[in-house]
Formats: C-alpha cells, sequence, structure tokens
C-alpha cells in the first residue's frame, strides 16, 4: 500500500452547457518519502488534483485515499493536520493584514495545540528565517522570505504529506534554487512526502523520482527520472513538452506547427 | 556587424522618490543590429527599465540621461514628444508579458488590427479588414476570418500574443522591444511566438531587444546576451557562450539553474557580494 | 527588555526597522497610518470640526451660554449680538445653545445608525460573498428590495407609521442604510473568496465561521468604516429632513432640522432663525465627507483617486 492512493478521480466544474470535464480519470500513487511530480501545461488540471487532496474541491467522484484511509471517512481535521499545501504567488496566499507570527499561530490555533509560540520560533528557525521577521507584515518582506513563511505555515502542523503547486515558478532562479534546496532539507529532517505540481520539466527532473504528464485533464504517461533522462518518453506529446522546455529549436517549432496543421 | 539600429552609451536612470534618489540603471551601454539582443537579469536588476528608457514610457519621477541614445542615427535624447510618439507608434514596437492588458476588452481583436492599419494607411476600412486577417495569417494563426471575429477574452495566451505581434508588424518596425514576452506562456506555445520573433529578424531585418529572466531559453534564442545586476551590465557575451561567463554573478546563476540530468542533491546558491553592486566604471 | 527600550525614544521605537513585539508592530503600523493622514489638510479640518462637535455634545452644559428650553418673549427674534451671540429664535430662546445641545441628538443619531447598520450590513454581505449559491441569491434579493426605495420616503413611510420619534428616525434610516454596506461586503469577500490566503485557511482546516471572523473581516471593516463615515452625511441630512417634516425629533427638542423648519416663517425678517442651525447642519456634513475621503486614503487605498 502506498501512502498516497489516488484512484479514477474525475471532476466537473460548471453549470448546464459551461459544465466542463476538469479531471479525467486520474490514477496514480506515491510511495512515503518519495517526492512525485505533476507536470503540464496551463488548464492540464494539474493544480487541481492538488486542489482535491487538500480538500479545496468536494465534487469529486472517485478515490483519495492518504495512509489507507479514504477522504470521505477521513476527519477533516485530522485530514488537515496530515495533507498542507504550498502555493505558487507568495504575495496571494499570506494574508496582507495578518503579521507573521499570526499566519504561522493560525493552524495551531485551529487543532488547539499547545507552546504555541515555541512552535512558531521552532518552524521559522526549520525554514530559514531569522526570528526579528516574526512582527512583521507580508509586504514588508522579499518574495522569496515570503514563500519561507507559507512553507513554515504548511509545516507548522506537522504534516506527512506538503503538496506543492508551482512553489518557484514565481521567484527569480537564484531564489529558487534556495527555496528548492529547502524542501529537500525539509524532506530529510521531517520525514516528507511531497506532491509536487510545475510547468518546469528541469524543476521535476531536479526534486522528483518519477511523474505523471498531465493534458487537458488526462495522465498522458507516467515516467521515472531516469526514463526521462534517457529518453524513453513514448507519447508525442510528452517528447515535445520535453524538447520544448530544454531548448529554444526552430526546426522544431516549424515540425510543431506543421503536426497542428494537419 | 553593420550600422547598429539601436546603440545606447553610458544610460542612467535615476527614480526620484518619496525616500530619496535611487540609481536604477548605471551606465549601460549596448548596440542592436538586425540581431537577437538579450537582456538578462534578475527582478530588480533594471533591465525593464532599460527598455522603457528607450522608449520613454518611464514615469515623470524617472531621469534619463545617457551620452547617446540613437535610433537609426538619430538622437533620441533630443526629440520632441510627438517626434518619440511617432518613432513609438511606427519605428520601434513594444511586446509585453501579457497581452490580455495591451488588449482592448470591448472591441474584437480583429477590429483593434483593423484600426491599427488604419491609423498607418490610407485605406478603406474593406481593405483594411483585408489586410488585417492577412497579417493574423502571417503570424501563423490559423483560420484568421474567425479569430477576426473574437474578443480578447476570447483568446488564449499565445493567440494574444500573436495577434500583439500581427499589430506591431503593421507599420514596419526597425527595432522591437519585448519583455519577457513568453514568460506568461506553457513551453509549446512559447515555442511558436520565439519562432515567430526568430523569423521577424531573419526574414524582416529586425532589430529584437529581448528582455527575460530565462538563461536556458537566452542561451538557445538570441545571439548575444548582457547580464544586469544592480542596474549595470557585469557582462556581454555571446549567447552559445553563455557557459563560459567569466562575472562570478553570470557563473552563480547558471549554476542556481535546475538542469534535466545534472542529478545534483542540492543546487549551488548565489552568495550576493557586495562588491558586485560598486560601480563598474569607477572601478577601472 | 523594559530598560532596553526605555532607553530607546519614541521616534527610534516608530520607526525602527526590528520590531521586537507585537505591540510595536502595530504602533508602527498605527504612527505611518496617522502620518500619512495629517498630511491631508483637508481631511485634519474635518476630524477636527467632527471632534469639536462631539466636545460640544459631552461638555454642553458648560459651553452653552443659555438654557436651551428657556424662553424669553421679550427678547424674540434678536439678531446676533453680545448677549446672544447667534441671535434667538421666536420664542427668544438662544440659538447657539440650542445648536449646542442639538449637536447632542445630531450624534446621538449618527452613532446609533452606524452601530445598527454596520454589522448587519458586514453579516448580511459577507454571509453573501462567502457562501454563494442560494444564500447569495436569498439575502442580496433582499438587500436590492430594500435598496430599490428611495431612503427620505421610506423613511417618511415608518415615521409616519411608527409615529414620528427620534428612535423612530434612526430605525427608518438605519432600514435605507444597511444594504449599501452589504453590497460593499459582498464585493470585497467576493474577490477575496478565490485567494489563496483564504485557500490557505480553509487547508488550515479553518471553520467558515473562523474564516469570515478572521480572515475576511479584517480586510472588510477598513472600507466599510469609510463607507460609514462617508454615509454619515447622508444620515444627517435624512435625520435633519425628517425633523424639517416634523416627522423626527419633537419639539421643544433642539434638533438642527427641526430648528430651520420652525424658523422659515421668520426667514425674510429673521434670516439668522433659519441660517444657523443650517449652516451647523452644512459644516458638518462637509466635515463628515472629508474626514471619509482622507479616511479612505489612509485604510483603503486601493479606492482612492
Amino acid at each position: 500500500m502506498s501512502l498516497i492512493d489516488i484512484d479514477d478521480l474525475s471532476l466537473f466544474l460548471g453549470q448546464g452547457a459551461r459544465r466542463r470535464k476538469i479531471l479525467d480519470s486520474i490514477s496514480f500513487s506515491v510511495e512515503a518519502g518519495q517526492t512525485y511530480g505533476l507536470v503540464g501545461e496551463s488548464g492540464s488540471g494539474k493544480s487541481t488534483v492538488l486542489r482535491c487532496i487538500a480538500g479545496l474541491y468536494r465534487q469529486w467522484t472517485g478515490g483519495i485515499a492518504v495512509d489507507g484511509q479514504t477522504f470521505r471517512q477521513a476527519d477533516r481535521l485530522g485530514w488537515c493536520r496530515n495533507v498542507q499545501m504550498v502555493f505558487q504567488d507568495p504575495y496571494g496566499s499570506l494574508h496582507p493584514k495578518h503579521q507573521i507570527e499570526d499566519i504561522l499561530a493560525e493552524p495551531l490555533h485551529i487543532h488547539k495545540l499547545d507552546n504555541i509560540g515555541e512552535r512558531v520560533g521552532k518552524v521559522l528557525d526549520q525554514v530559514g528565517l531569522p526570528g526579528k521577521f516574526r512582527y512583521r507584515f507580508p509586504h514588508q518582506l522579499s518574495g522569496g522570505q515570503r514563500q519561507r513563511v507559507a512553507i513554515a505555515r504548511a509545516m507548522v502542523l506537522r504534516p506527512s504529506i506538503v503538496l506543492l503547486d508551482e512553489p518557484t515558478s514565481a521567484l527569480d532562479v537564484s531564489i529558487q534554487a534556495e527555496i528548492l534546496n529547502l524542501f529537500m532539507d525539509l524532506r530529510e529532517e521531517l520525514k516528507l512526502t511531497y506532491l509536487l505540481v510545475s510547468h518546469d520539466l528541469s524543476v521535476i527532473d531536479h526534486m522528483c523520482s518519477a511523474f505523471a504528464v498531465m493534458q487537458a485533464g488526462r495522465i498522458v504517461e507516467v515516467l521515472t527520472r531516469d526514463a526521462l533522462e534517457n529518453n524513453e518518453a513514448s507519447a508525442p506529446y510528452t517528447r515535445t513538452l520535453i524538447e520544448a522546455s530544454e531548448r529554444y529549436d526552430r526546426d522544431l517549432a516549424l515540425r510543431q506547427a506543421e503536426a497542428e496543421q494537419a | 556587424m553593420s550600422d547598429p539600429i539601436l546603440c545606447v552609451r553610458n544610460l542612467n536612470v535615476r527614480y526620484f522618490g518619496a525616500r530619496g534618489a535611487m540609481h536604477a540603471v548605471r551606465n549601460v551601454s549596448f548596440e542592436v543590429g538586425k540581431e537577437k539582443v538579450a537582456i538578462i537579469g534578475e527582478s530588480g536588476s533594471g533591465k525593464s527599465t532599460v527598455g522603457r528608457a528607450v522608449m520613454r514610457l518611464l514615469p515623470d519621477v524617472a531621469r534619463v540621461e545617457a551620452d547617446a541614445l540613437d535610433f537609426e542615427g538619430r538622437n533620441m535624447l533630443a526629440l520632441s514628444e510627438k517626434a518619440m510618439q511617432d518613432i513609438r507608434g511606427r519605428r520601434i514596437s513594444m511586446i509585453l508579458q501579457d497581452p490580455k492588458f495591451s488588449l482592448n476588452p470591448v472591441m474584437t481583436v480583429g477590429e483593434q488590427v483593423s484600426e491599427a492599419y488604419l491609423a498607418h494607411f490610407p485605406v478603406s476600412r474593406a481593405e483594411a479588414r483585408r489586410r488585417s486577417i492577412e497579417q493574423l495569417a502571417a503570424v501563423r494563426i490559423r483560420d484568421p476570418e474567425h479569430v477576426y471575429g473574437l474578443y480578447p477574452h476570447e483568446v488564449s495566451g499565445g493567440m494574444g500574443q500573436r495577434i500583439m505581434i500581427a499589430m506591431m508588424l503593421i507599420p514596419d518596425p526597425a527595432l522591437i522591444i519585448a519583455d519577457e514576452p513568453t514568460s506568461a506562456l506553457d513551453v509549446t506555445v512559447r515555442l511558436q511566438v520565439l519562432a515567430l520573433l526568430d523569423d521577424l529578424v531573419r526574414q524582416r531585418g529586425i532589430g529584437l531587444l529581448f528582455i527575460s529572466h530565462d538563461l536556458n531559453l537566452v542561451q538557445s534564442f538570441c545571439d548575444r546576451v548582457l547580464i544586469m545586476y544592480a542596474g549595470q551590465v557585469v557582462e556581454e557575451l555571446r549567447a552559445d557562450e553563455l557557459d563560459k561567463a567569466r562575472h562570478e554573478y553570470s557563473q552563480g546563476l547558471l549554476a542556481s539553474l535546475p538542469r534535466i540530468g545534472a542529478r545534483r542533491e542540492r543546487l549551488p546558491t548565489l552568495n550576493r557580494r557586495s562588491e558586485w553592486a560598486l560601480d563598474l566604471v569607477r572601478q577601472k | 527588555m523594559s530598560e532596553n527600550s526605555s532607553s530607546m525614544s519614541l521616534r527610534e521605537y516608530l520607526s525602527s526597522d526590528t520590531v521586537t513585539s507585537m505591540r510595536q508592530a502595530t504602533a508602527q503600523r498605527v504612527y505611518w497610518s496617522l502620518r500619512a493622514f495629517l498630511g491631508n489638510p483637508l481631511a485634519v479640518f474635518g476630524l477636527v470640526v467632527i471632534l469639536a462637535m462631539i466636545l460640544a455634545a459631552i461638555f454642553a452644559p458648560w459651553i452653552a451660554t443659555h438654557d436651551p428650553n428657556a424662553q424669553n418673549l421679550s427678547r424674540a427674534l434678536q439678531p446676533p449680538g453680545e448677549e446672544n451671540w447667534l441671535g434667538t429664535d421666536e420664542l427668544g430662546r438662544d440659538i447657539f445653545s440650542r445648536i449646542v445641545y442639538g449637536s447632542r441628538i445630531s450624534i446621538y443619531i449618527v452613532i446609533l445608525v452606524s452601530v445598527i447598520v454596520a454589522p448587519v450590513g458586514l453579516v448580511v454581505g459577507m454571509a453573501a460573498g462567502y457562501f454563494g449559491g442560494w444564500v447569495d441569491r436569498v439575502l442580496m434579493r433582499v438587500t436590492d428590495i430594500f435598496l430599490s426605495f428611495p431612503s427620505l420616503i421610506l423613511a417618511l413611510a415608518f415615521a409616519a407609521a411608527l409615529g414620528p420619534g427620534i428612535e423612530n428616525a434612526v430605525i427608518a434610516i438605519s432600514l435605507t442604510a444597511w444594504p449599501s454596506i452589504a453590497r460593499l461586503a459582498r464585493a470585497e469577500t467576493l474577490t477575496m473568496r478565490a485567494s489563496d490566503f483564504i485557500a490557505a485557511a480553509q487547508v488550515s482546516g479553518a471553520s467558515a465561521l473562523r474564516i469570515l471572523r478572521r480572515h475576511i473581516l479584517p480586510i472588510c471593516v477598513p472600507s466599510v468604516i469609510v463607507r460609514i463615515t462617508l454615509n454619515m452625511a447622508g444620515v444627517l441630512l435624512t435625520a435633519a429632513g425628517l425633523g424639517f417634516l416634523g416627522l423626527g425629533a419633537q419639539p421643544p427638542t433642539p434638533e438642527w432640522g427641526a430648528m430651520t423648519s420652525a424658523g422659515r416663517r421668520f426667514m425674510i425678517d429673521s434670516w439668522w432663525v433659519v441660517t444657523m442651525p443650517g449652516m451647523a447642519i452644512l459644516v458638518v456634513a462637509l466635515a463628515f465627507n472629508l474626514f471619509g475621503d482622507g479616511l479612505r486614503d489612509v485604510l483603503d487605498p486601493r479606492q482612492s483617486r
């Protein structure tokens, strides 16, 4: 049994004529301690999968289970304590009127945990933020520092699973490197399992041992890191995605345009 | 290299705000010929400010100074606002990151292209419409007749960017300044937009100033690269020689980039050194 | 610790980069907002007038030169002068004293309306915006119904039905004032509902009530305060209007609207009987508007011009 089991997950959104299938029979599983990737372009549904697992969408069909316990059976607070999420935009994911202290203490209050001051101090230390940030407001922090706060918020409940939704795509490359390193360190230190969504194959390759390629709500192909590096991708879409992300290639662009015309 | 289209020497931009002056761009010099020149840097490096300073699109609190800011042999600093508007409309075009903000939401995209056409050529509306559809086809939009009648919210990001390029090409510009034109696009769509820009440089002899944060992309797409840090160009080199960058900042930036197949436990991080921000010119 | 902060000057405490407590962070925020507010002379003028009015209301017995209800027919309709600064009315009552006491009634109405309207509007608007669906549809249709009545007419109908009096005037005004607050709160909530910080709170396991109270309310409150301040001018005018029509405060209560109404018979010969309370209404209404504008620039920078 795997830590995360997603089985035949489908989701429709909208009503009447605008009702659309967002996710189409998604199935995959993630082992404990693994970093599993979901890669795809905008509209592929990769972030939506995370939002379903986090409980932000409820109207899906199929099965989501963590540690053998399904989402529908689990009690909400217990699920939240075990499954946390880091969002893409560090500017939008922190409450603009809450101080860092409030932001980090809020989950602890919700779960009625004790030693709040101590836990907040510890988690700040774990994500590499000096204690002086504690009483700042988000707008006084840089993008990278904000993302560290968002990571600290996810870690403060000591979850076993952290869902990462494009956690570095809004950051500069040098900051991205620091944040990716931080994720690696925290995974070792806190024995975490990650589910990482990204449009950037090189980030996925750096972080994940295996990943699923998504397109238009479906999983096109599941690849391991070895298969990616040995050029063993078989689905045409995956191959295009890999080639297009590696470098600009005029011939590839022309071939792709022709394929679209046909 | 033949005569440069754009020649910038010792460009300085200072912002005068409530909290004192800020020297955003310091002694930046470069030339753009019939080629693809990239300005690369992280947020706050001043790369976008350079593009806007050339277009004279900076807010009033900014003061622009330069030893030379020549476009097609004319000194742009001496031009009146009216002459500058003329250059902005006809000879230099700008593409921004998100086309959705640049298009009028209540007009169909076709009407907007037609309007742009009518502004430059004395032709009938029917003729403008015909030419506009040709123009849309020229930027490799399939079924241009259909796209002509769509509103901006009905087109995808990649399509929107192609429409912006179509509009921009009408007056036959000599220089295109593209500020992160593909950052909001998916990789496969990005490829198409880049191929389009590539063709313009190759076939029409347009100069392209490509402002980006994406080292990987610039390396394979552009001819020359300027690397900016803290308002200065720390290094200038050929794009295919980017790996041989000598400045510590450029090297650090390249090393911190995740790459497929690199298999590193940790990515090297950048140790920003205070001397990088010192005035390079004064150092010499 | 305490030694440390006492050795630091107040100025350093307020502008220091290293914040060591929650209290200091809040103090700093208040300090910067205050500085921004004080940079706007019109808003400061508004604030001064409002403060003066509040002081006048509190210390009316000491400020007033006469008993506001004491009639002295031998000194009826005296022009402004030494003895009666703003003149006397047709019953010989001192207008200045009546205006001073009248400020109590105006403040009473304005505060009571705000206290009723703000919570009702916030609760209805936030619930409609956050829950959406049928909750939103029902609440907003109710809001629309109240919004579709012209406020003075509805207030008139209520005053007519419930009988004239200050309390009924307050109820009538409140009924017409809450929908605009509800709409504002709903619009604010809608823009926030899809934001990541609300999603993050949901992922933390926060209940809907907690999200509304801890996350949405703090963002709605400043714009609601601004709107209420701007509304106060309207409330004041409606109250005066009801008083003028005889449906608000009843004589001999020195209500400004009622005073102008009583004085209009003598307008030609004794202009001050109407003009003085009219001026009071004008100045205070203007002050609320200016103060509200200034407050908006500080609390809600997105909406400023």
